[in-house]
């Protein structure tokens, strides 16, 4: 295989098109036969010296974290569930980052929202959604129901089903802030690290939920694109790579690797013109391939709809669910629909209680 | 006592900061009368784009984690996402809302938690709480709010009732079969009188030679207070009640056993009597293996005077146990009255009046459990939701002094809200308290109301226990059952028992043997009957469980029974006194084929009911 060709590939615009379009192990595996890519027997990342053994101009299997031994700290999920919710997390903060990084854009010395949901209301004018339905002024109500529509948007879960291989993709979509292909290895692909810890309009502190939904696929492609008025100095550009579970042959300790261009772990990327910009708009995808549910066929997508409603309980920002389907589910969180119920069920005078209680104090020794 | 200003709650050196408790109760559904397992259980709220439910069995099944298989309906959340959750086991054995537990969902917020708490219980897999001492006293919070909750206390014993009407519904087929005997009756050459399909208790009691009211002495469930001790068994309604409310033209059912349940099977007799008497009382019966099912309704005719509600009485029943040798008696008392919704408030935007509706002074209860203390106002309920509310409630302990009370408020819900008030260790018996509530309004707009309240120590409740009261009951002081029923196999086809004195055949369903000195009347009902036999086949076929095939059986079995000892009763009365061959008790082939047609009937209506 001729350098000059695979160079081509690994930047050309019709890779992004096929990283979007694959949603099959069977469809990586040929993607990555295409690829240069260095095999995991070839290449062993070593903390001390990550340019030793390296192959200039081939991508190479590097660790998620740069840990070897990130199992521990990626397989810790006990359902499939959680992982995904986390990775909708990540979306939302990546959409509220966006808000934020515009407000100071406008404003340098605006005090940040000292929450989450105080960041929702300040930049997207929603408040705890759960109290929208409850809200029985229906102009105000109606308001705040469209800027939930509009708020859905931004943020994606799109389950996927091949019926022949019989496997699920689980996609996460945000129209976030995204990174620079430069700082994909050091946030997205990193565990651990994390800058959010003093930013109390964020949500995550561990810098890993997320990246249990790995231990859950069999590949996950990752592609992620930084609103352009912020790459702050980076060139522009989209950062993909695949990730998978290596096995050493004889040994008990697997790990989760990416594929990296350079030893210090930056990931490749798709060189921006005019086509792949429309492709792509900013935010980051996380498509995870062969998504491990436990079982098969369309209770699945029954299952999310319930499963993410009642872990993500009363969501920050809502999301769209598709789930085996084009047309999506509306998701509030069960703190949400619980508040529609009991709102119709007052509307019909039928018995029901919904009683909240003031914040009350906790007395703990710490 | 002297009034301060207003202290909300004080700063606690432990304070590991704050959480939000909120409640939902759903209505049960009508659907889950009939079959829980075959409903498909959408949700109320659903729309077009939403997608569609699993089956459940429960109200909240499809808000839960999988309507099937979920049962975090208790969830903790962190940023609006769960961390940890409870299953329903929560909600009866720490809350003790047993009825609830199918139908209400808790969800705490944790997010207003110190840093350093929040970092205690978070875990990085978010697979749960770490169970130590911030978790504990969050456990201890969601306890003490909701465990003495009024309304929730009110949901529960509706609920209560709502399980024994559920009862109801298995009456259906029963009652088919009562108005079938009834029409049988009327056709069947008998002169009862009386309703036949509703087993009359007093009829009962009046054909067991009862009638005569002897003074004698009484074993009820008693508190200790009352009487002097005696023994088990006695008798116990479900739900447990000492009185009971009754709507009318709705059934209500109260089941009716022995405690111990064991000794149902030693009731030699149970009467009840309704005093003062009350015409458009129907009082049921339906005697099972291990209780009785009292249908109570009130059907008033179209004239019935509505200044008459409400109508007062007391039913008592009267029960006999083989080797007890006093009566035992159960009296609930009945109150019915139409339901009456109260008027929909009137609520302002600008509230005018605030004031507490728990009577004063109102008892703090020492112990972990906060006391609800209500209060009415008329703000529109949304008035105080949101991060900015344009009213805000503040409610303390005003008297000089007293620290460490910690108060909070429930949502206002159609103008009625609580003040939960949460004692200190230190509180001591006797203490009187002032406190002050503000609603405070934008302008500078404010309403204020008080109330005094005094620390109190919750009573031990008296367990009720078996003790032997005065007081007067119907008929004799010993009873034999009034008959013995056996089983006629294929075996004993040959023995000559049957009607006349014949031997059994094939299409055979019972007789009955006259009381001699030696036995009493003894009801005799044919297991090897052909149709039965086809019947007891297609129950199998149906892939029925065992309990449901035991329960169609015994439907059966007592219904042919009662049946038989209704004819022996007609038998007896229809001594032949003149020369009206009318009036002739029937013959042993008369009443060989009135025995095979009732049985046949139920057969067939057991066969098509579900």
């Amino acid at each position: 295989m001729a350098d000059s060709k695979v160079t081509a590939l690994i930047d050309s615009p019709t890779l992004l098109s096929r990283l979007l379009t694959t949603k099959t192990a069977t469809a990586v595996e040929n993607l990555l036969a295409e690829l240069p890519v260095v095999p995991e027997t070839s290449y062993v990342w070593v903390d001390a010296d990550p340019g030793k053994g390296w192959h200039a101009g081939k991508l190479h299997w590097v660790p998620v974290g740069r840990d070897r031994g990130n199992a521990g700290r990626i397989q810790l999920a006990g359902d499939p569930y959680n992982p995904s919710a986390e990775r909708l997390i990540n979306g939302m903060e990546a959409i509220i980052e966006l808000a934020r990084r515009r407000e100071l854009r406008d404003d340098a010395a605006a005090e940040p929202p000292q929450s989450p949901r105080e960041a929702v209301e300040r930049y997207f004018g929603l408040p705890r959604l759960d109290l929208i339905p409850r809200i029985k002024d229906k102009d105000i109500r109606h308001g705040l129901e469209e800027r939930l529509r509009e708020a859905r948007r931004r943020l994606l879960l799109r389950l996927e089903f091949d019926k022949k291989l019989r496997e699920f993709s689980l996609e996460i979509r945000d129209f976030g802030i995204g990174q620079t292909p430069e700082r994909v290895h050091n946030t997205l692909l990193s565990l651990g690290r994390t800058d959010k810890a003093d930013k109390p309009y964020l949500i995550g502190v561990f810098g890993q939920g997320g990246s249990s939904t790995y231990a859950a696929s069999r590949y996950s492609v990752v592609i992620s694109r930084r609103e352009t008025e912020f790459i702050d100095g980076d060139p522009d550009g989209i950062g993909w790579t695949v990730v998978k579970k290596i096995v050493p042959k004889g040994r008990r300790d697997p790990y989760y690797a990416y594929l990296a261009a350079l030893p210090e772990g930056r990931v490749p990327t798709v060189i921006l013109d005019a086509n792949v910009a429309t492709q792509f708009e900013s935010g980051t995808m996380f498509r995870h391939i062969g998504y491990d549910f436990g079982r098969q066929g369309s209770a699945v997508a029954r299952t999310l709809f319930y499963a993410m409603n009642h872990v993500l309980f009363s969501p920050v920002l809502p999301y769209d669910l598709y789930a085996l389907k084009d047309k999506a589910d509306a998701m509030h969180g069960t703190a949400y629909r619980l508040a529609r119920q009991t709102a119709q069920l007052e509307r019909e005078g039928k018995p029901f209680l919904d009683n909240s209680f003031q914040p009350q104090s906790v007395a703990a020794l710490l | 006592m002297m009034a301060g200003p207003v202290s909300v709650s004080t700063a606690d050196p432990a304070d590991a900061g704050n959480i939000s408790i909120r409640v939902v109760v759903l209505p049960r559904k009508l659907e889950e009368q009939d079959s829980p397992s075959e409903i498909e259980d959408d949700p109320i709220d659903l729309v077009a784009d939403e997608m569609l439910a699993e089956s459940g069995a429960s109200p909240i099944a499809s808000y839960l984690e999988r309507p099937k298989t979920g049962k975090l309906c208790v969830v903790f959340l962190v940023n609006g996402q769960r961390h940890d959750g409870l299953d329903n086991s929560f909600i009866v054995q720490q809350l003790g809302f047993k009825y609830l537990r199918k139908r209400m969902m808790i969800i705490i917020d944790v997010d207003g938690l110190r840093p350093e708490a929040l970092g205690e219980l978070i875990q990085g897999s978010r697979q749960g709480f770490y169970k130590g001492r911030v978790w504990e006293a969050i456990f201890g919070r969601v306890v003490a709010t909701l465990k003495g909750d009024p309304d929730l206390q009110k949901l529960e014993e509706d609920a209560e009732a709502e399980v024994a009407e559920l009862q109801a519904g298995d009456q259906k087929v029963k009652e088919a079969l009562d108005t079938l005997i009834d029409a049988h009756h009327h056709y069947a050459d008998h002169a009862i009188a009386g309703k036949g399909g509703e087993v009359g208790l007093e009829q009962a009691e009046s054909a067991l030679g009862a009638a005569t009211p002897v003074p004698e002495s009484l074993v009820s469930l008693l508190s200790p207070e009352h009487g002097q001790a005696a023994d088990y068994p006695v008798l116990a309604v479900i739900p447990e009640a000492s009185s009971c409310t009754l709507r009318p033209g709705i059934d209500r059912v109260l089941t009716v056993t022995s405690h111990p349940s064991s000794a149902w099977s030693a009731l030699a007799s149970l009467t009840s009597t309704v005093d003062p008497k009350v015409p458009e009382l129907h009082v049921a019966e339906d005697r099972a293996a291990k209780s009785a099912a009292i249908r109570l309704l009130f059907d008033p005719p179209k004239d019935f005077d509505p200044s008459d509600y409400p109508v007062r009485t007391t039913l008592r029943f009267l029960a006999r146990f083989n080797g007890q040798k006093e009566v035992r008696q159960l009296a609930i008392a009945l109150t019915i009255k139409p339901h009456t919704p109260p008027p929909e408030p009137e609520l302002l935007d600008e509230p005018t009046v605030l004031k507490v509706s728990t009577r004063q002074p109102v008892r703090l209860w020492l112990g972990s459990t906060d006391t609800h203390v209500r209060v009415r106002w008329n703000g529109k309920d949304d008035l105080t939701l949101g991060p900015s509310p344009r009213w805000v409630l503040k409610g303390g302990c005003v008297s000089t002094g007293r620290t460490g009370i910690a108060t909070i408020f429930s949502q206002p819900r159609k103008g009625r809200f609580s003040l939960l008030v949460a004692l200190p260790p230190d509180a001591t018996v006797g203490e009187e308290l002032r406190f002050e509530i503000i609603a405070a309004g934008p302008h500078g707009v404010s309403l204020t109301a008080a109330f005094d309240a005094v620390v109190s120590e919750r009573p031990e409740p008296l367990q009720p226990e078996p003790r032997l009261i005065s007081g007067f009951v119907p008929g004799g002081a010993s009873r034999r059952p009034p008959y013995a029923l056996r089983y006629i196999t294929k075996d004993q086809w040959e023995n000559g028992t049957c009607f006349g004195g014949e031997n059994w055949g094939a299409s055979d369903a019972a007789a009955y043997q006259e009381p001699t000195d030696k036995q009493p009347l003894t009801l005799l009902i044919n297991q090897d009957m052909d149709s039965l036999e086809a019947f007891r086949k297609h129950l199998t076929a149906r892939k029925l469980t065992e309990n449901e095939v035991k329960s169609r059986l015994l439907k059966y079995t007592s219904h042919v029974a009662f049946h038989l000892y209704q004819m022996y009763q007609s038998a007896q009365s229809l001594v032949v006194t003149d020369d009206d061959e009318s009036y002739r008790p029937p013959t042993p082939n008369e009443q060989r084929a009135e025995i095979h047609r009732v049985a046949m009937t139920l057969l067939k209506l057991m066969q098509v009911s579900r």
